[in-house]
């Protein structure tokens, strides 16, 4: 694994900043099997490492109980994010899913709630009485639709004609579509409409026109892509980018070596997660962005099929094919050469397992900040990516202790389990999908 | 300050209707409900007044990122045809110091396109995005805003003197170097006869370059020039000849670098050697990246090697 501290001739304010995070992550990664005394009780009380051994643990129930809790009664500091309930809804959903946690009994109250901020126009609000927004339509539809197998009802919740009338009315002539109507137009609003086009079934002809052209125009020198032509390239919006090509087969189109290249740079060497920016620094949230950006290049390539690297990870089968197999040594032992995924898998988890996690439950940015949704959701997609690579049926990759580590597959392109995305493309397969149909 | 309540007596409120068991339900402060309860019923009668923009304001100051209450504002601008400068003030008091909110800044975009055309308007707005620059230099809304009001005002002249500045204060801010390419590519479409000069660039990019070997931007940077010579883009100011020259120099210089130990150096030359043809030394500088100088992405050089016909 690597471990290399940032290098520096001129000192900036961009260099203190790295170095101070690089003092911030050094004692997580002290060798674990030299603990002793009360420090190894400590680790092994609050459940971060095993009673018999020194795998690093993912705290499952601590995170489930953190996760739901999200979804009952927030305090009132939350009246910042009044117009993004759907996104905390799905944040917590969807982590808890990856945990197999998803709350059944409270599917009832999401369908119901989520019904509330559907209008009638076409897409959803942010809450009741809240104008159509991308984002909490993108929330909104993937909430329901990781309910949905186990409560079908959330599929009827919603409204495939008027999301798809609204998905019109917000695209742009320069193929771009905004956010809502009067407001900004950027690759997220590309992404969130084709990928729950995708889900839908309502991904047409005339929905995509442009939009490829669009997008192809946001990725920069650098490699990666911006939110708008021009801007720099960032981890959330090359996500964004990356995913809608590929969901709309055309990732081909743009340019592959420079974008693996600059997403492989955003792995922090010192850290092992991945930064948003160059000269940025790590982020947990990125941990999905970027890895799950190079998950979608490398199934694109189809590396994992060509031999290569898929091998790596057949060695390992036979390695620990058996429960309670020393995962952490052999992922060591093999370095960051396994996995089939282009950026160091065990690094990722490493970074996610030991620097992410709040003891209490939850997951964080790093290590001096506070946990919450949003980063519980994202660090958590991006640890079943780097587990479970491009390939979603073979063994998985598992840093830490074998027995507690290991989540569900989450669809690189869509972040919902990839079983969610196969019942979701089974329920509408034969529901209109022809742009005259759909609009009459 | 503006006292909701008495400014619609003849108004009933909107509760939220959340349902009898809503899930994520935030426990609303008074104030909260009853300047929400207000505004939903303005929503409803669709009332585009004087004291409906007021209540907008009521509810950013509550909730800044209630984009329902920043579309409603500018509906209400415009059938009050309202004085804009007064509306800019209010936007930079409700950002703050340091805005990251979408709201925020498209709200500055749509204001500016709807009623501002002059050089003065963008350079005044310029000013204030000075100041959140100055803040936080890496804001990426800052940014990107700076990009719209340049192309929009046609204040490209002085764009890469700023950038320089911005560089100079610290050689990582990647996001100055991203706008540089954005303010010579722009100048250069708008009144350079389309060109730019790719040997500027790429000495500027060196000079940068040789403060700090470790620093990836100006490395990028310069690949990303001479990419752009290599693909035969009409931009370059340089021909065919004056390219393939450009070329060799570059990676002359880069190779006397190459003790530094730098990632990024090596990087450079293996896209540079890859693009000469000359695979054995490509090779030989991935292995050196996989093996010592950028363990971390072993397995992304190891493919590269493999695609070359070697690896491990």
């Amino acid at each position: 694994m690597g471990s290399q501290k940032v290098k520096f001739t001129v000192a900036t304010s961009t260099t203190e900043q790295q170095e101070d995070t690089e003092k911030e992550i050094a004692p997580f990664y002290i060798d674990l099997t030299k603990l002793t005394g009360p420090n190894l009780a400590h680790l092994r009380e609050v459940g971060l490492l095993a009673e018999d051994g020194f795998e690093v643990r993912l705290l499952r129930e601590k995170h489930v109980k953190y996760l739901t809790g999200g979804l009952e009664k927030l305090g009132s500091g939350y009246v910042s994010l009044d117009a993004s309930r759907p996104w905390i809804a799905y944040w917590c959903l969807h982590g808890l899913d990856l945990l197999e946690a998803a709350p059944v009994e409270m599917m009832p109250r999401i369908v119901d709630t989520l019904g509330r901020f559907q209008n009638a126009t076409g897409g959803f609000g942010g809450g009741p009485a809240q104008i159509s927004h991308g984002a909490p339509t993108y929330a909104s539809c993937l909430a329901l639709l990781l309910i949905a197998p186990s409560y079908p009802k959330a599929y009827d919740a919603i409204d495939r004609r008027s999301i798809y009338k609204w998905f019109l009315s917000m695209k742009r002539p320069n193929g771009g579509f905004m956010m809502h109507d009067d407001g900004e137009t950027d690759v997220r609003a590309s992404y969130t409409v084709i990928a729950i086009a995708k889900l839908l079934n309502l991904l047409t002809p005339e929905l995509m026109e442009g939009v490829a052209e669009y997008i192809l125009q946001c990725q920069t020198y650098e490699g990666g892509f911006g939110g708008e032509p021009g801007n720099e390239c960032h981890g959330g919006y090359a996500y964004c980018a990356v995913a809608a090509l590929q969901i709309m087969g055309k990732l081909g189109m743009c340019d592959l070596e420079g974008l693996k290249g600059w997403i492989s740079r955003r792995q922090m060497g010192f850290e092992g997660g991945f930064a948003g920016r160059a000269n940025k620094l790590v982020d947990g949230c990125y941990s999905f962005w970027q890895g799950g950006a190079m998950a979608i290049v490398d199934a694109y390539e189809g590396d994992m099929t060509e031999g290569g690297f898929g091998t790596g990870v057949t060695e390992y089968v036979a390695e620990v094919g058996e429960e309670g197999a020393d995962v952490s040594a052999t992922t060591e032992a093999k370095g960051p050469i396994s996995g089939e995924l282009s950026f160091d898998q065990a690094a990722l988890q490493r970074y996610t397992l030991l620097c992410g996690q709040h003891v209490e439950g939850g997951l964080r940015d790093k290590p001096s900040k506070a946990r919450d949704f949003y980063h519980s959701c994202y660090s958590l997609s991006g640890l079943s990516v780097s587990q479970h690579g491009s390939s979603k049926d073979g063994v998985p990759l598992v840093y830490g202790d074998a027995r507690t580590n290991v989540l569900k597959p989450t669809h690189e392109c869509f972040n919902i389990r990839v079983d969610r995305v196969e019942k979701a493309r089974e329920r509408f397969k034969d529901d209109v999908c022809n742009h005259d149909d759909l609009i009459s | 300050m503006f006292d909701v309540q008495a400014a619609f007596p003849d108004i009933e409120p909107i509760p939220q209707d959340d349902g009898p068991h809503p899930i994520c339900a935030i426990q609303y402060p008074a104030h909260f409900n009853m300047v929400m309860g207000y505004f939903r019923a303005c929503l409803a009668t669709e009332e585009l007044s004087e004291r409906t923009l007021r209540l907008t304001a009521e509810v950013i100051d509550t909730n800044p990122a209630n984009y329902t209450a920043w579309h409603c504002r500018r509906k209400c601008l415009a059938a009050l045809r309202k004085g804009l400068a007064e509306e800019m003030e209010f936007t930079t008091e409700a950002g703050g110091d340091n805005p990251k909110n979408y709201q925020i800044w498209y709200h500055r975009r749509a204001i500016l396109d709807e009623h501002f055309g002059k050089k003065e308007d963008g350079e005044e707005e310029l000013l204030y995005v000075d100041k959140v620059l100055e803040e936080d230099a890496k804001n990426y809304h800052a940014w990107s805003h700076r990009q719209y009001i340049i192309e929009k005002f046609e204040l490209w002249d002085g764009e890469v003197a700023y950038v320089e500045k911005k560089i100079d204060s610290d050689i990582r801010n990647n996001s100055a170097w991203n706008q540089r390419w954005f303010a010579v590519h722009l100048k250069a479409s708008k009144d350079g006869g389309g060109k730019y000069s790719a040997r500027g660039e790429v000495d500027y990019a060196l000079e940068i370059a040789r403060k700090d070997f470790h620093n990836e931007s100006p490395f990028r940077y310069l690949l990303g020039i001479l990419q752009e010579c290599w693909c035969g883009e009409s931009k370059v100011n340089e021909g065919e000849e004056d390219v393939k020259k450009l070329t060799g120099e570059v990676r002359e210089k880069l190779a006397e670098m190459k003790d530094q130990g730098s990632s990024h150096v090596h990087t450079a030359l293996v896209d540079i050697a890859t693009k000469e043809g000359d695979k054995e030394e490509a090779k030989r500088l991935c292995e050196e990246l996989r093996d010592k100088l950028d363990v971390i992405r072993a397995k992304y050089w190891e493919k590269q090697i493999q695609k070359m016909g070697g690896g491990k």
